[in-house]
C-alpha cells in the first residue's frame, strides 16, 4: 500500500519537471550544453579536429622542418613541438595520442633518395590505442610519400640529388668500400639514364598539371622499391593520471550540473507544494510522512541516474569518453544520486518561501560547485583552495565519476569516497526529515 | 447520536497573540455543522488544529470517539477541502484526483471509480483532461471539493469551498453537500456567508475572535438571539419602523387602528442571523 503512494509521488513529480519548462531546461539540457562546451574548451578546439601530437624535432634541418610544416597544416593532426622528455611524459600520462620523434639524420636520409638510407621517425604511443597508431601510420605515410613526389618532380633538385648519389658511389668506389661491383653498375647506368630523362622536357613539370600528373605516374611505375618512411614504433604504457580528453572532464561536470538541476528542481517543487497546500493535504492524507519524502526523494534519484546514465552514453557515442570500470560506474551513479536527494530533501526546508529558497538553493550550489571543481576544474584552482573543496559534495562526486572512467580506481580508491558521499546523503535525510517534521507542524 | 468531533477547552496563540480561546464544541455524527465567523475569527485556524495540520496550545480534540489528529485513523476518516486551493496547476483535472485519490490509499478499479464519481458530482466530468492551470477559479474550487471526497471520508471539512464560484455552481456545490449529508458524512462548514449556514446547517456556531459566542440550529439562534421582527410601512408620506416578535399581532393591530387607507407600504423583515452576529458581538459580520 506505501509502496503504491510513494510510486505515485515519484510519478507525480517526474511528470511535474518534465512539464515545467525552466526544471526541464536546468536539469536536461544544461547539462549537455555544459558538458559538449566545456569539453570543446578544454580540448583546445582539437578534441574532434584531430589526433594531437607531440613533436620532437632532434634533426634540426631544413628538410625536417619542412616535413613538420607539412604535418602542421594537416588537418588530421594538431602538432606542438617540445623536447623528448616532455613528449614521452605526454604521452605516459594520456595528455596526449602519440609523440613523432625526427632523429638526426632524417633531413639527410631525406636528401639522399638514393643513397640506400630511408628516413626514419620515431612513433610513440599508447599500445592500445591501435586506431590511433594505424591512423598516424598512414597519415605519417602519406605525407612522406607526397614529400618525395615533391621532390621527383622539381627536376633541380631531382637532377641535384642524382648528381650527388653518382658521386657518392664514385667515392666509395674509389675507396673500395662497395662488395657488389655489379649491382652498382646496374645502379650507375640507372641513374645516368634517369639524368637524362630528368633533363628532356616529358620531365618539366611547370607547363601543366596533365603533364605533371604523367610525370608522377612515372615516377611511381619507375621506384616502386622505394619507401618514403621508415617509421619506428615505440609502445608507451599509459600511466593515467591525467584525462584523456576535455570530454573526460567535462562530461563529469555537466553530470553533476544536471544532479544541481535537480536538486533545485524538486526542493523547490516540495517548497511550493508546502506554500500552496498540497503538502498539507498530503500530510493530512493517509499516506505518512516518510512515504511523502521517499517518493520524492525517488523522483531525484531516478532523474539523477537517467541524466547521468544519458550523458555518459552521449560522451561515449559522440566524444569518445570511456567509462574503464562500468561495474564501479555504477556504485559511483547510486551514490551520488543518494547524496543529492539527500540534499534535495535538506534544502526543501532551509527556506520557507519559493523565491528564497531558489535564491539560497542557487547560491550554495554555486559555491559547492565553485569549491568543488564544478565549474573549473580542481586542477587549476589555486592551492589555498584545496582544504576548501574536500566540504564540497561536487569534489567528490566528479572525483567518483572520473574514479571508473579513467582515473583507474581500485575498490580501495573508491570505497572511501563512496563513503563520503553516502554519508553527506544519510546526513541531508536525516536533518531534512527532521526539520520538515518540524515546519509540517507549524505551517 | 455519537459525537465524531470533540473539542474541549482548545487554545491557540501564535507569538503570544491569542488566536483561539478556550473553545469548546461536538460535533455529531451525521450533521452539517456551520462554523461561522468573520475574516480572522479563527475559523481556518481551528480546522487546522482538527486535521493535526497544527497543534493546540492547550485543551484536547477527540475525534471518532477516541482517535487524536494526526493519528493514521483519524488521517484516513477525514477529508479537507481547505481554503487555499490544493491542486497541482499543472497536472489535468484527473490526474489530481488520482494522485491524491492514490495517496489515500484507493487503487485499480476502486480508484477509477471514485474518481469518476467525484467528477460527476462536482460537474466536471467533461473537463477531466484539462490542466488546472487553465481553469477558472470556480472550477478549481469544484476540483478543490472533488479532491477532498474522493476517499469517502466519515468526516468531510470544507473551508469556505463557495469562495469566488458564481450562484450557479454555488448552487450545484450546496445540492452536492446536502447528497453528501443524506449519504450519512458528517460535514463541518466554515463561511462567512450566512445564507449558506441558514440554507444548510444542522447546528451552527458562531465564533469571532477565536471565541465561541453561540451553539445553536439556525432557529434556535434567531429566537435566542435574533432582533424581534422590522416592520416598516410608509403613512401619510411618513416611514415608520417597529419591532415586534409577533409580526401577524402587530399588523393586526395596525390594520384595526386609525386611518389603514392611509398606509401605502408595509413591509416585514424577518431575524437574520447577520442581527443575531450584530447583537451578540456589536460589529457586522461582513467586515470584520
Ligand atoms: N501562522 C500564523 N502565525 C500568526 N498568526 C496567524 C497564523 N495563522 C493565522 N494567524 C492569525 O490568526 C487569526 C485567525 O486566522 P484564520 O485564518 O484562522 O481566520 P479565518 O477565520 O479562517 O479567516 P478567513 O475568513 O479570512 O479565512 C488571524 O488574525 C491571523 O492573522
Ligand atoms: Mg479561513
Amino acid at each position: 500500500m506505501m509502496l503504491s503512494r510513494l510510486l505515485a509521488v515519484t510519478q507525480k513529480d517526474l511528470k511535474l519537471l518534465y512539464r515545467d519548462k525552466g526544471g526541464f531546461f536546468f536539469t536536461f539540457i544544461f547539462p549537455i550544453i555544459m558538458a559538449v562546451f566545456f569539453g570543446s574548451m578544454m580540448s583546445g578546439g582539437g578534441g574532434m579536429k584531430g589526433i594531437s601530437l607531440q613533436l620532437v624535432d632532434q634533426d634540426q634541418t631544413v628538410s625536417s622542418r619542412a616535413f613538420i610544416q607539412k604535418l602542421d597544416a594537416a588537418d588530421e593532426l594538431t602538432i606542438v613541438q617540445v623536447d623528448e622528455d616532455t613528449a614521452r611524459n605526454a604521452v605516459r600520462k594520456g595528455k596526449v595520442a602519440a609523440f613523432l620523434i625526427l632523429p638526426k639524420g632524417f633531413g639527410e636520409a631525406k636528401g639522399n633518395l638514393f643513397s640506400g638510407k630511408t628516413a626514419t621517425v620515431q612513433l610513440g604511443v599508447d599500445p592500445k590505442r591501435s586506431a590511433i597508431k594505424g591512423l598516424l601510420y598512414g597519415v605519417l605515410m602519406n605525407y612522406a610519400a607526397e614529400d618525395m613526389q615533391a621532390s621527383f618532380t622539381d627536376t633541380d633538385k631531382l637532377s641535384t640529388q642524382i648528381d650527388q648519389s653518382l658521386a657518392d658511389i664514385r667515392k666509395a668506389r674509389e675507396k673500395g668500400k662497395l662488395k657488389d661491383d655489379a649491382k652498382a653498375d646496374r645502379l650507375v647506368t640507372f641513374l645516368n639514364d634517369f639524368q637524362e630523362m630528368v633533363a628532356t622536357d616529358s620531365f618539366d613539370n611547370n607547363n601543366s598539371t596533365t603533364e605533371s600528373d604523367k610525370a608522377k605516374d612515372n615516377v611511381e611505375g619507375g621506384f616502386n622499391g622505394l619507401q618514403p618512411l621508415v617509421i619506428e614504433t615505440q609502445d608507451i604504457a599509459v600511466n593515467r593520471d591525467g584525462p584523456p580528453s576535455g570530454y573526460d572532464v567535462s562530461f563529469p561536470q555537466g553530470i553533476i550540473w544536471g544532479m544541481m538541476g535537480c536538486l533545485s528542481a524538486f526542493s523547490l517543487s516540495l517548497v511550493s507544494e508546502r506554500n500552496q497546500g498540497a503538502l498539507s493535504r498530503l500530510l493530512i492524507s493517509s499516506a505518512n510522512r516518510s512515504t511523502i519524502l521517499a517518493g520524492k526523494a525517488l523522483a531525484c534519484f531516478s532523474t539523477i541516474i537517467f541524466i547521468a546514465v544519458s550523458l555518459l552514453l552521449l560522451g561515449k557515442l559522440v566524444f569518445g569518453i570511456q567509462v574503464r570500470q562500468p561495474a564501479y560506474m555504477l556504485m559511483s551513479l547510486f551514490a551520488i544520486g543518494f547524496c543529492f536527494s539527500g540534499l534535495m530533501i535538506m534544502f526543501s526546508v532551509v527556506s520557507k518561501s519559493e523565491k528564497a529558497a531558489s535564491g539560497i538553493t542557487w547560491a550554495a550550489m554555486m559555491l559547492m560547485a565553485m569549491a568543488g571543481g564544478g565549474m573549473i576544474p580542481l586542477a587549476f584552482l589555486p592551492a589555498w583552495m584545496t582544504p576548501i573543496s574536500q566540504f564540497s559534495p561536487v569534489k567528490w562526486s566528479i572525483l567518483v565519476l572520473e574514479g571508473p572512467m579513467w582515473r583507474q580506481f581500485s575498490l580501495a580508491e573508491m570505497l572511501p569516497v563512496l563513503a563520503v558521499l553516502m554519508g553527506i546523503g544519510l546526513t541531508g535525510f536525516l536533518l531534512g526529515v527532521r526539520l520538515f517534521k518540524w515546519q509540517g507542524k507549524s505551517p | 447520536m455519537p459525537d465524531i468531533l470533540i473539542l474541549d477547552q482548545i487554545s491557540k496563540q501564535f507569538d503570544q497573540t491569542s488566536v483561539i480561546n478556550h473553545l469548546s464544541f461536538e460535533v455529531e455524527e451525521g450533521e452539517i455543522f456551520g462554523l461561522l465567523g468573520p475574516n480572522g475569527a479563527g475559523k481556518t485556524t481551528l480546522v487546522n488544529i482538527i486535521t493535526g495540520l497544527l497543534d493546540a496550545s492547550a485543551g484536547a480534540v477527540t475525534l471518532f470517539g477516541n482517535y487524536a489528529p494526526g493519528d493514521a485513523y483519524a488521517r484516513a476518516n477525514i477529508g479537507l477541502a481547505s481554503q487555499s486551493l490544493a491542486l497541482y496547476e499543472d497536472l489535468t483535472a484527473i490526474e489530481n484526483l488520482q494522485f491524491f485519490g492514490r495517496m489515500q490509499g484507493l487503487t485499480g478499479g476502486n480508484l477509477d471509480a471514485a474518481v469518476k464519481q467525484a467528477l460527476a458530482g462536482v460537474g466536471l466530468t467533461d473537463k477531466a483532461d484539462q490542466r488546472v492551470k487553465h481553469f477558472s477559479g470556480g472550477m478549481k474550487r469544484r476540483l478543490n471539493l472533488a479532491v477532498a471526497i474522493l476517499h469517502q471520508p466519515k468526516l468531510l471539512i470544507l473551508d469556505e469551498p463557495t469562495v469566488g464560484v458564481d450562484p450557479q455552481s454555488r448552487n450545484a456545490i450546496m445540492e452536492s453537500i446536502l447528497h453528501l449529508r443524506d449519504q450519512g458524512h458528517t460535514i463541518i462548514y466554515t463561511t462567512h456567508y450566512m445564507e449558506e449556514v441558514e440554507k444548510l446547517c444542522d447546528r451552527v456556531a458562531i465564533m469571532d475572535k477565536g471565541q465561541l459566542i453561540a451553539l445553536d440550529s439556525v432557529n434556535g439562534l434567531l429566537q435566542a438571539h435574533g432582533d424581534n421582527y422590522h416592520i416598516r410601512y410608509s403613512q401619510d408620506n411618513q416611514i415608520h419602523n417597529t419591532e415586534t416578535d409577533n409580526p401577524l399581532a402587530t399588523i393586526r393591530e395596525l390594520l384595526e387602528s386609525e386611518q389603514p387607507a392611509d398606509i401605502s407600504s408595509l413591509s416585514v423583515q424577518s431575524p437574520t442571523l447577520e442581527q443575531v452576529f450584530l447583537n451578540l458581538t456589536g460589529h457586522q459580520l461582513r467586515d470584520g
